[in-house]
């Protein structure tokens, strides 16, 4: 047995400290590993062990997105109209985010302070409410939003997000830098241009990329504002789990885990490139 | 929003010549500004039905849903829903420690970023797919029931699926990464040096934790569990999925009142309620943060 060092980096506790770690995120991590082999069931239910490993359920998911049948259980349809909705989603939160994120770098003015309060407020804000009162806000105006509300309302969520690493990109970024290409004649559209933007292109992909995915995995506002035509994903499992519990839902839910992972891997990789947002 | 002078902040001799150049302020925040908008515009508009009449949501004034918050049935589910996010913060606050003093104090850059990926895993991943995980797990013929069946003979000892067991296992897991961010960043800033001190002066491992690793980790565990509460008092997805229609939350019962029970004021009533709860989490991390600047100067 060791003796026990002055910071904890050995020894018993070290050891302990490492074992609690390993095993809560086991367990941590357990729904997730169990999605990803459930779904390589030979078997129809969700039994577990798997009777057999096999990919059976992989080629009906396949079956399903580009077979001959593919329009018939809408697998398709709300994977793209997913897509649509992050891609659109993202667009707005880079497009609303940005200007407004280098005003409350660069610029200061009153009430800065109250206006950092409300853009994280969307964080603390309960989605169902936020859902229901745009689901009201829809219907009382009595317009056919089709795709937008979606988008709208994923871009409420998803816009602290973008600004948190948009603006720690920014803070990185020397007013000097500006300042100099100022006196030599850049416009301001010019310097944002040429130097902001390029600067902090880093900290809004990833915020980009965490609100596309964000958006892709979103159920509790798509639930409250999704229709007949705009049928996302998660509203597609919902439905799924609450009908037909087969490993199918699986290998669609293992697949967005892969997307999500992925996800994770590029925002982890461009700001350990960059050093920027923690 | 009023008296706005655009500026840019380190060099104040260029003041003049950046104001007229720099783009108006008011125009940069226009965009973000309209969401955020939005959102308040439907704080409003749910303030306005709960103090609606049912079926005259518009037209008539009533604090009727008000009083119908404080019937038994309401305030039964009000209060499981604050006890059940209480607990939940509890719990993963006192889990998420060793994660995070593990996350601060390894030596292996590999580890680190290993384990600071599994804890990102969770926060991103679909919380619909951990509870369809979470369902595989405690369900009939599931992970549990296979083990517990094959230890002690008994068919289906006990169901884990569909009541609050099963949601608070779901809540705490998905909800462990909140809680790790803010206490690991907190210890982070613990010089190492503390503790040597410690060791040298004679105190052994438990004073030190005690003397100085808590107390010093408190304001990032108190944040991590308050942001931990407050994302948890307006659980949906998990109690939806794991509880059934067995447990119900503030969340899920105000979607069955503007759904099914068509009774839109109390619906509302309970949303004014969950807005206040968020509110005051918001300003309570506020303040530990506050406070905790403070202590550090």
């Amino acid at each position: 047995m060791s003796m026990p060092t002055a910071t904890g980096r050995a020894g018993i506790e070290w050891l302990l400290v490492k074992g609690t770690t390993c095993l809560l995120l086991t367990l941590m991590l357990a729904p997730i590993c169990m999605v990803l082999v459930i779904s390589f069931t030979s078997g129809e239910t969700l039994q577990f062990p798997p009777p057999a490993l096999s990919l059976r359920w992989y080629q009906e998911v396949w079956a399903m997105l580009v077979g001959p049948d593919a329009g018939i259980g809408r697998l398709r349809e709300s994977l793209l109209v997913s897509l649509e909705i992050a891609v659109l989603t993202s667009l707005v939160c880079v497009l609303a985010g940005v200007p407004a994120s280098y005003a409350l770098v660069r610029y200061r003015f009153a009430g800065k302070t109250l206006i950092e309060e409300l853009i994280g407020l969307p964080v603390v804000f309960p989605a169902v409410v936020l859902g229901i009162a745009l689901l009201v806000l829809v219907s009382v105006s009595g317009l056919d939003f089709g795709i937008f509300q979606i988008v709208v309302a994923h871009s409420i969520i998803g816009l602290p997000f973008l600004m948190r690493n948009c603006m720690a990109a920014m803070r990185g970024i020397d007013p000097m830098l500006e300042e100099a290409a100022m006196t030599l004649g850049a416009s301001a559209p010019k310097v944002f241009r040429e130097i902001v933007l390029p600067l902090a292109s880093g900290g809004i992909a990833s915020g980009a990329i965490l609100v596309f995915i964000l958006s892709f995995n979103e159920f509790t506002l798509s639930y409250f504002l999704y229709s007949v035509d705009v049928f996302p994903l998660s509203i597609w499992l919902f439905q799924q789990a609450n009908t037909s519990f087969s490993p199918a839902v699986f290998a669609v839910s293992s697949l967005i885990v892969v997307v999500n992972v992925a996800a994770v891997l590029v925002v982890d990789t461009v700001i350990g490139s960059r050093g920027s947002a923690a | 929003m009023t008296a706005i002078e655009n500026s840019t902040a380190p060099l104040p001799p260029m003041e003049k010549d950046a104001a007229i150049r720099k783009p108006p302020i008011r125009l940069l925040l226009l965009p973000a500004g309209t969401l955020i908008g939005l959102l308040l515009i439907c704080a409003l508009v749910v303030l306005r039905m709960s103090l609606g009449e049912r079926n005259a949501e518009w037209t008539g004034w009533s604090l009727r849903a008000y009083t119908q918050l404080a019937s038994s049935r309401n305030i039964g589910i009000i209060v499981d829903t604050i006890w059940m996010a209480l607990l939940s913060a509890l719990i993963t606050t006192l889990v998420a420690f060793p994660i995070a003093l593990f996350l601060t104090r390894t030596t292996s850059a590999f580890a680190r970023r290993l384990v600071l990926i599994a804890i990102l895993l969770p926060m991103i991943i679909s919380l619909l797919v951990q509870s369809f995980g979470w369902m595989a797990i405690l369900g009939p013929n599931g992970l549990l029931d296979q083990a517990i069946s094959a230890a002690t003979g008994i068919e289906r000892p006990f169901s884990l699926l569909f009541n609050r067991t099963g949601v608070m296992l779901g809540l705490v897991q998905t909800s462990i990464p909140l809680a790790v961010l803010p206490t690991a960043a907190a210890l982070r800033s613990i010089p190492l040096s503390l503790e040597e001190a410690a060791n040298v002066l004679g105190a052994n491992r438990l004073r030190t934790y005690r003397h100085i690793l808590l107390p010093l980790a408190w304001p990032g565990m108190a944040a991590g569990a308050i942001l931990v509460f407050g994302v948890n008092t307006g659980a949906f997805v998990v109690p939806l999925l794991l509880g059934g229609l067995k447990v119900m939350t503030i969340a899920v019962v105000i979607r069955d009142q503007m759904g099914t029970f068509s009774n839109w004021p109390l619906g509302a009533a309970l949303s004014v309620l969950l807005i206040l709860l968020a509110l005051a989490v918001q300003s309570l991390n506020r303040l530990i943060v506050r406070t905790n600047v403070e202590i550090k100067r």
